[in-house]
């Protein structure tokens, strides 16, 4: 969580700077300030939903987790988990999400 | 063609947030119902064991030790099978990782049920059931897909 909170900020920075750039502004090797910033926008919409999307996981997960153990004990609560795990163990081994080669063998 | 990328991504995605959800939710399961540690977070479990070490209290320095090792250990075999299972180009790797965090979760389901009906109380259960449960689910936790293959399987990291 805290990298993926210190990671939203990052995104967000990097997205208020490109928005706030003035448009005439020149750099120093050529063209406008705003232009090089603007294009990382659409990349860095994706990563501050991407990040949000994560953080709001987790924490609607530990939200679901403590309300349910106090309801129902933990032998009964981690059905959620489990059900919402044969879920996505289903969806990837029929759309395998695998991406070749792996990170390591590229090192 | 673009249309089928951002598919892919979109369901990488859902599938990252999906796993997120569950680390939420086993993390509060563990710390309420396992004397306080963090299942997913190790460093909170950093602290604790630094906190639990200077006030001597053996008991929860050993349950901490025990969530880091089994994490790292989840972490290192769960890795090493990915790796070789991608070296040989098998495509639903990773739904081995998930089946083996699938069972050792089930097993905690079971073996939990046995643990204290009231775990918003302050409790210390340090006792063999505790100290297997919080290995088992730490295992689970670290080996569910290990953070090199998170990397390159959705393309970024997800930093949890």
């Amino acid at each position: 969580m805290t990298g993926a909170i210190s990671g939203l900020s990052e995104e967000l920075i990097v997205c208020g700077f490109a928005l706030l750039q003035p448009r005439n502004r020149r750099r120093h090797g050529g063209g406008f300030a705003s232009e090089s910033l603007r294009s990382l926008h659409p990349g860095a919409f994706k990563n501050i939903a991407r990040s949000a999307a994560l953080i709001a996981g987790f924490f609607c997960g530990a939200l679901a987790g403590a309300t349910l153990v106090r309801a129902m004990g933990v032998g009964d609560a981690m059905v959620v988990p489990l059900a919402v795990l044969i879920g996505v163990g289903v969806f990837t081994w029929i759309v395998p999400l695998t991406v070749f080669p792996s990170p390591v063998e590229q090192e | 063609m673009a249309k089928k990328q951002q598919t892919a991504e979109l369901a990488k995605v859902g599938v990252a947030v999906a796993l997120t959800f569950i680390a939420g939710y086993v993390d509060a399961v563990g710390w309420l119902s396992l004397n306080r540690v963090f299942i997913a977070q190790m460093s909170g479990n950093m602290v604790l064991l630094a906190v639990h070490l200077v006030a001597g209290e053996d008991g929860h320095v050993w349950l901490q030790v025990d969530t880091i090792v089994g994490f790292f250990v989840g972490l290192v075999i769960s890795g090493s099978v990915i790796e070789i299972g991608m070296r040989q180009h098998m495509r639903c790797i990773f739904v081995v990782a998930l089946v083996v965090e699938f069972l050792m979760l089930a097993a905690f389901a079971i073996a939990g049920s046995a643990l204290p009906p009231s775990p918003f109380a302050e409790q210390d259960h340090s006792d063999w059931l505790t100290y297997v449960l919080v290995a088992v689910v730490a295992f689970a936790m670290g080996g569910r897909i290990p953070r090199c293959a998170w990397r390159e399987f959705f393309r970024f990291s997800p930093r949890i």
